[in-house]
């Protein structure tokens, strides 16, 4: 494969050359991932076929509207629009990314100026390349960028070696942050493929709302055939004592990108991660979230949930490691597949020797609408201690006969007493994290994705 | 011309015969209480007659309105105004009762030709409904049934019935599981909706439901057929006798 690394131009420092130039060596020395390894056999074949593809073009090399064409600028440009403002409506900092790469002109003006009071938004490659004369920054992103991931995974691998921006977000030390960060991602979807990083350092006794979107439009692409792109997002989180996060991933692009994505958060003593990912969009998905709860009585609840259709494939993989005594955990994720939809869930939890007390449970539940949609399980507990509660468990099942027959009963047609079922199965993963106007716009997208029709619930659209 | 006409009904499930040759007319505006032993074959018919897909008629025809009942799918049969009240009101996690029934009453509406209801109308008129049988605005909000009592859950259904104002009715063992304030609440909620246009069909096991509601008709099934049918003093004879004597009756008639 001919990967492209997503440079900023300029002068760097010499441990960021030295982290991707690592980064780049151990993914040639390990390969990508095949489908001989047991946490990307379904995945893989997909996955590298995407990654094969040598025509396409790094996002970097051109500015935002060369890349996308003139079409896709303005299709970006118009939903940018609509998010500034709703952005600007609900008060929170929006930083708006084309093909990975920060939009000065479409983020909030909040977005690389000072903290005033809440969190501080700055694009990654601007803090990067300022960072010789910024030494708090410089600092900072030398210790943690890179810090919070694990390098064995391939997908961290591969976006620590080529990414060239994304965001640095900074959460002073006791901030109940009023105005929530939130993170948009465009994908023109002309055969692109992006590499955004995230950092956030939620300080001691911070709270903060971060929300990620993964959206993009469907474009034609210049030969004529389907537009396609790959998306491979890496974010890291580092929760100091007893902050408190509560973290949106939507994964809304259209339906040829691939997305391969990585959450990686460390939460310390006393601290409280939550994690919501909804995945509507993409041909192949799979997103990876680790949660390392590595202080006393550190918390997570994370909540997933896929609406798979046509020939699409979602991957969730989870691992969370219970370091010290008295942490929790709770893991629900759900997928709603129809067509020759598949999904597939990998869920590992950790019990550490010494994490006495830990508390951990695990959920997850598939619900088939069609006789061509699959969907794997595979939870992995691994418990090195006596003192602790775990449980898991998994599902897998149609729409219940018995249900259906008491909502057809009372005159509703097959089609919209399915979709009524499974908009309430799916609905069920939304809960538990989000809440307010942001989990009413996740309720509304996904009743609209699984609304009866004139297709039909068994073939519902994907739109963008 | 009756609301419902069963004419030699014979049904299986599942290969057993549950239904041996039934006649039954129930007209507009009359309420018929159908009583029998467990067994009998009172829940198959009710169930049938809401179009469930696991009854097979093998023999015999119902007919509602002069229409072929078993040839309409069971959300067109509820459209056209059959209910069923169940026997056990199924648990629906994550759908409100508030939001389904808004659904349900205006699919039937939409079925009509009328006009589909907005929130506000329908709020209004569910409030009105509520009270008919005591139960609190709360419960729009709640998903349907779910972790409801038994009294609440058969409270619930008869408000739904009165939401969707049905032409044929039918309470399967409503009256099960009920204490006598539920029960109270769901006979005068019963009773509230006795209307000339529609038809009634009272299934249960006990009298006592029938102290609320009287019937115009009481029919008595066992095995599959009905054996005797009376007034209102026939539901009280078989509660002071039980059902021997009826099976004796039955067993020297068809002898």
């Amino acid at each position: 494969m001919q990967l492209w690394r997503d440079g900023r131009g300029g002068s760097e420092p010499a441990w960021l050359e030295k982290l991707q130039r690592t980064s780049m060596a151990d993914l040639r020395v390990d390969g990508f991932p095949g489908v001989h390894d047991e946490d990307w056999k379904y995945t893989a074949s997909v996955a590298t076929r995407a990654l094969d593809e040598h025509d396409w073009q790094p996002a970097r090399m051109l500015a935002a509207g060369e890349a996308a064409g003139k079409a896709a600028a303005e299709a970006a440009a118009d939903f940018a629009a609509g998010f500034a403002r709703a952005a600007h409506e609900r008060g929170a900092d929006l930083a708006f990314f084309v093909d990975g790469r920060l939009s000065a002109e479409l983020s909030s003006s909040s977005v690389g100026g000072g903290a005033g009071g809440g969190a501080q938004v700055i694009g990654l490659a601007a803090a990067l390349a300022d960072s010789p004369a910024n030494g708090e920054h410089a600092a900072l992103l030398e210790r943690h960028l890179g810090g919070v991931a694990d390098h064995q995974s391939a997908i961290t691998q591969l976006n620590t070696g080529l990414f060239g921006d994304g965001a640095l977000v900074l959460v002073p030390d006791g901030c109940a942050c009023e105005r929530a960060v939130e993170l948009v991602f465009f994908s023109t979807g002309n055969e692109v493929v992006a590499h955004p990083r995230v950092l956030v350092v939620a300080g001691a006794g911070s709270s903060l709302d971060l929300t990620e979107r993964y959206v993009g439009v469907e474009a034609e692409s210049e030969n004529g055939g389907r537009s396609r792109a790959v998306t491979n997002p890496v974010t890291e989180l580092l929760l100091e004592r007893d902050a408190r996060m509560t973290h949106l991933r939507l994964q809304d692009e259209s339906k040829e990108v691939v997305h391969l994505g990585r959450i990686e958060a460390r939460v310390q003593q006393g601290a409280e991660y939550n994690s919501q990912v909804l995945v509507t969009g993409g041909r192949l998905v799979r997103i990876e979230i680790r949660v390392r709860l590595e202080g006393r009585g550190a918390r997570t609840v994370l909540r997933g949930l896929s609406l798979v259709n046509g020939r699409r494939f979602a991957d969730f993989h989870t691992l969370v490691d219970h370091v010290e005594p008295g942490g929790s955990s709770n893991q629900l994720y759900r997928s709603v597949l129809a067509g020759n939809g598949r999904s597939v869930f990998t869920g590992r939890v950790v019990v550490h020797e010494g994490a006495s007390g830990s508390n951990a449970g695990q959920r997850n539940d598939a619900l088939l609408l069609s006789d061509g949609a699959h969907a794997s399980s595979r939870p992995q507990l691994e418990i090195y201690n006596d003192d602790v509660s775990c449980t898991h468990g998994a599902t897998t099942g149609q729409l219940d006969e018995r249900s259906l027959f008491y909502l057809r009963q009372r005159g509703l047609s097959v089609d919209e007493a399915s979709s009524l079922l499974a908009r309430a199965f799916a609905t069920e993963a939304l809960q538990g994290v989000l809440k307010g106007e942001l989990l009413d716009e996740l309720e509304k997208l996904v009743a609209g994705r699984l609304a009866a029709g004139s297709t039909g619930v068994n073939s519902y659209e994907v739109s963008s | 011309m009756s609301l419902l006409s069963v004419k030699d009904l014979h049904v299986s499930v599942a290969g057993n015969r549950i239904l041996n040759g039934l006649e039954l007319e129930l007209e507009a505006g009359q309420v018929h209480a159908l009583m029998g032993p467990n067994g009998s074959g009172k829940s198959t018919l009710a169930l049938l007659l809401a179009g469930h897909p696991a009854y097979k008629v093998e023999k015999g025809s119902v007919s509602y309105q002069g229409r072929d009942l078993l040839d309409m799918a069971a959300d067109e049969r509820a459209r056209e105004g059959v209910f069923l009240s169940f026997q056990y009101p199924v648990e629906i996690p994550g759908v409100s009762t508030g939001y389904f029934l808004k659904a349900a009453v205006n699919a039937g509406r939409r079925h009509r030709g009328e006009d589909e209801l907005d929130a506000m109308d329908f709020l209004d008129i569910a409030r009105e409904q509520l009270k008919l049988v005591g139960m609190d605005e709360a419960f729009l909000h709640r998903s349907l049934n779910e972790g409801f009592s038994g009294g609440e859950k058969k409270r619930c259904e008869i408000f739904q019935m009165a939401m969707l104002e049905p032409r044929l009715a039918i309470l399967d063992e409503t009256d099960s599981g009920l204490d006598v304030d539920a029960l109270k609440a769901v006979g005068s909620g019963v009773n509230a909706l006795r209307t000339p246009e529609r038809g009634m069909l009272i299934i249960t096991h006990y009298q006592r439901l029938l102290d609320y509601i009287v019937p115009d008709r009481t029919h008595v099934i066992m095995g599959g057929r009905i054996v005797r049918s009376g007034d209102a003093e026939l539901a009280r004879e078989v509660e002071q006798r039980g059902y021997g004597w009826l099976e004796e009756a039955a067993a020297a008639s068809a002898a």
